[in-house]
């Protein structure tokens, strides 16, 4: 019997592991793919089917960069995110413990708990034609300020929501004999509360930075051209009378690698925040 | 249940303080400009004509948008892609998520590797993806159904194998969301249940259909309601994918609704197609809330 187990489970394993291989191939190749495309010489685009180019050129870098002002919509996305992020972990982190240790009563709690929900599902092209009018009579229109506020709107709820369910996990022994010796709300939260929450905060900022730097359907709506973050530019790439590949494909390998990186080295924290709730940890 | 604090009448004071940024970010920047559509929804404004609204018109943007052809067309791709995406992302992170639980070394890389596609940008996803499908340089024609000895379509240049190469990329970047959820609920899945179970005989199969399953249940049903709710708001693969082509047999109710919008400046039309679609999605969202309580009370 336990033979017969045993060698059931090495078949188990001979099995996985091409199966595996193979997910793994398509999953990866696309990403190598990119990379290739971004430096093949643009004459062999449609010419040399092969997957690999005869020979490698950083021309389409340097296109993005010298003549169509990849450098300023690289800072705009590195504002919009650097922005993005500290804001809403000052806010989110703040309104996370206060509804934790606030008394609301439960419905109340719950009513918050769905407005989170709702704000995180909702088809946010409804707020997409407003706010285009609004920053347009604002003045805003195709700012970076007018990228940052509609991101907010976006990242805060969710670090809320994060922070919530971290703080839910804190024991309050520690804030309530502080309490006892006299420390303040304030104290208490910076002296005790903040370092115990720095794996939230964490996973919170990189949740964020994620969110912010992919994010297209609203600074698409705000932004026409100085003000452009790197998603919106590459979309901008394809047009009805054809496709600008080799800058393209310059530009998508520079928006995907961070996101790459992040996944790879801070994986645990960026994932906690995409469940955002739908497994206990 | 924790127990509050005994607060003070100062440390209230402090909660207010704290809670009060969040709440002006979200009523200023999500709940202002959705009652701002309402009122649009019911006005006659295309802004490329005129500067201001033109008037009360009643429910006519909302009648107009039943017999729109375009929003019609949008509105059964967009269930098509719900439809058809959904299930396989299901069934494949599922299978995935069971092979590749385990603790070597090979097993733990390739969980981290085989997240990448969710993280990226699904702009960048699509632009990719368009390189993938191209009928004459892409290696998907070239080497891969080649290699099968198939010709393939020319893919996004023929209404039906558009919808299909945005099915695929779509089960291609969410399935690593089922795989991770449901590989972390598998690990919650206590081991004395499993193993107390194989003491009394049960086969691996029993294990699987009358333990570990019903255990997962909840993880499902909320995966289920992320896919669906989020396969609804595609937007940004698609455009950088099809451009909603050819014609507009890949536009989706986003990208209708992004197009009536921000291309055609039709303002009433636009919010009032938005709140349609917004009904729909609400009573999706109202599940999801009732799931999490659900869950959120077993912890508490």
């Amino acid at each position: 019997m336990s033979k017969v187990r045993l060698k059931r489970s090495q078949i188990i394993t001979i099995v996985k592991f091409p199966i595996i291989l193979i997910v793994l191939f398509f999953v990866l190749f696309p990403f190598f793919y990119l990379v290739v495309t971004s430096i093949r010489p643009a004459g062999e685009f449609l010419e040399n089917t092969n997957i690999l180019p005869r020979s490698f050129t950083l021309d389409h870098y340097r296109e993005v960069f010298d003549g169509q002002k990849g450098l300023l919509y690289l800072k705009n996305s590195l504002v919009v995110t650097g922005t993005v992020v500290l804001i809403s972990i000052v806010v989110g982190t703040m309104a996370g413990y206060a509804l934790v240790r606030s008394r609301f009563r439960q419905s109340i709690v719950l009513t918050i708990i769905f407005i989170l929900i709702f704000i995180r599902f909702y088809p946010r092209i409804s707020i997409v034609v407003p706010w285009f009018l609004i920053m347009n009579r604002l003045h805003l229109l195709d700012t970076v300020w007018a990228v940052i506020i509609l991101h907010l709107g976006l990242t805060i709820p969710f670090v809320v929501w994060l922070m919530y369910t971290f703080f839910k996990g804190v024991p309050m022994e520690l804030e309530e004999c502080a309490s006892i010796d006299g420390a303040g709300f304030m104290r208490r939260f910076i002296s005790i509360v903040l370092p115990l929450s720095l794996p939230g905060i964490a996973s919170a900022s990189i949740f964020t930075a994620f969110l912010s730097w992919n994010e297209f359907l609203l600074s698409s709506a705000v932004t026409r051209e100085s003000a452009k973050t790197l998603p919106v530019v590459i979309a901008g790439y394809i047009t009805d009378k054809g496709v600008v590949w080799g800058p393209m494909m310059a530009m998508s390998t520079l928006i995907v690698l961070p996101m790459i990186l992040f996944a790879l080295f801070l994986q645990k924290y960026l994932i906690r925040g995409m469940m955002m709730g739908a497994v206990k940890e | 249940m924790l127990k509050p604090l005994h607060w003070s009448r100062h440390d209230r004071k402090w909660v207010n303080l704290f809670l009060f940024p969040a709440l002006f970010f979200v009523l200023f920047i999500q709940a202002g400009p959705l009652f701002y559509s309402i009122y649009l929804s019911f006005q006659d404004w295309i802004l490329l004509s005129s500067g201001s609204p033109q008037g009360f018109v009643g429910l006519t943007n909302f009648k107009n948008a039943t017999s729109d052809p375009v929003f019609i067309q949008s509105l059964k791709f967009t269930g098509f892609l719900t439809i058809t995406t959904v299930p396989f992302q299901l069934l494949l992170g599922t299978l995935l998520a069971f092979l590749a639980s385990g603790q070597s070394r090979f097993l733990q890389m390739s969980r981290a590797l085989l997240v990448l596609p969710m993280v990226v940008a699904p702009v960048a996803i699509g632009t990719l993806w368009r390189l993938m499908f191209n009928d004459t340089a892409g290696p998907i024609n070239n080497h891969f159904l080649n290699f099968l000895n198939l010709s393939g379509p020319l893919w996004l240049g023929d209404p039906f194998w558009a919808k299909i190469a945005i099915v695929i990329i779509e089960i291609w970047q969410w399935t690593p969301f089922v795989f991770i959820v449901i590989s972390s609920a598998i690990t919650m899945v206590p081991q004395e249940i499993l193993q107390a179970a194989q003491v009394d005989g049960a086969s691996r199969l029993q294990i699987f259909y009358k333990i570990e399953l019903p255990l997962l249940a909840p993880a499902f049903l909320l995966v289920i309601m992320f896919r669906t709710l989020e396969s609804l708001l595609t937007l940004d693969s698609i455009l950088s994918l099809t451009h909603g082509g050819p014609g507009s047999s890949t536009v989706n109710m986003t990208y209708a609704i992004y197009n009536k919008g921000l291309r055609e400046f039709d303002l009433g039309a636009a919010s009032a197609q938005s709140w349609m679609f917004m009904l729909v999605a609400t009573v999706l969202i109202f599940v999801i809330f009732k799931l999490t309580i659900k869950s959120e009370k077993k912890t508490l």
